[in-house]
């Protein structure tokens, strides 16, 4: 089965952070960070890093700060 | 190129003012400097009023490889500038972006493990990790054990009151493709949500 672009981010190494939660059902929603891509990977998965791996869920969480403070930034003089 | 087997030439100068300009222009140069003698004695002394040595290597891969094989060695480095920084590696990874740092949480039974904060070393890296922590969430006390586990095996182990957490002083190490996770186990009574962190950097080898 081929990747996802989350897998792919978590196995081949574009990440800085990373969050687990473990679900009771033994599944875990993962959420990788950082590294060069500036957006961030949400997924829920079964079997992590097991043999039978399966991304259920996933979905790509927007780059940059929110836009909030990205008004507060360019109010500033200090937006990227 | 003629071959001089016995070539020997004595450059003396003396003078108010020497300029010896070397400029080579080719496609490929290559200067090989091969001493092989029974003592050798490189002595490059520099004194002025203004000393400038610029070193520029810029190259898609540099490998500056130094060996020094002495009964004794002296190593003095002086640095004396406001722009000069020497960075240990975990610090140098982190300014490079390559630090890492997976933090989770799961729910452990009474006398029972969860595996936290896992990850598995992806392609071309190395990963040493600098520390974990881990603890049950809970407001009395309970025996807690934090266990960094490398491929299956437990390298690292910490029991505490309710948590534990530690900075490795060598990092360990853990290589392409082997699952590395913080194992957290909790005697409290009662099933408890336990939270775990292990983090470090990685060294990703050019390919």
């Amino acid at each position: 089965m081929p990747l996802t672009p989350g897998q792919r981010r978590l196995y081949g190494g574009g990440y800085n952070y990373m969050a687990q939660a473990r679900q009771p059902d033994g599944t875990v929603v993962i959420m990788v960070t950082g590294g060069r891509q500036p957006i961030g990977h949400l997924m829920h998965v079964r079997d992590l890093w097991g043999e039978h791996e399966e991304v259920l869920h996933e979905e790509v969480l927007p780059p940059g700060p929110p836009p909030w403070i990205q008004d507060r930034l360019e109010q500033a003089g200090r937006g990227p | 190129m003629a071959d001089f087997p016995d070539w020997t030439r004595l450059f003396q100068l003396a003078g108010t003012e020497i300029t010896i300009p070397i400029n080579i222009e080719a496609s490929d140069v290559t200067l090989p400097v091969s001493i092989d003698a029974a003592t050798v004695t490189l002595n490059i002394k520099v004194v002025d009023s203004s000393i400038q040595l610029p070193v520029s290597i810029q190259s898609s891969s540099v490998t500056m490889y130094v060996s020094i094989r002495s009964s004794v060695v002296t190593i003095d480095m002086n640095f004396t500038d406001q722009s000069v920084a020497v960075f240990d590696a975990a610090k140098w990874f982190a300014h490079e972006a390559a630090q890492i740092s997976v933090w989770g949480y799961g729910n452990a039974l009474d006398n029972s493990s969860v595996q936290v904060a896992s990850r598995a070393v992806p392609a071309n890296t190395t990963y040493f990790i600098t520390g974990i922590g881990g603890g049950a969430w809970i407001n009395t006390d309970c025996v807690v054990r934090v266990s960094l586990v490398i491929a299956s095996s437990v390298v690292a182990l910490l029991m505490g009151r309710a948590g534990a957490n530690a900075t490795f002083d060598t990092p360990m190490r853990a290589t392409t493709g082997q699952t590395v996770y913080v194992l957290i186990d909790q005697l409290s009574g009662a099933e408890r949500t336990c939270y775990g962190c292990q983090w470090g950097y990685d060294e990703v080898e050019e390919e």
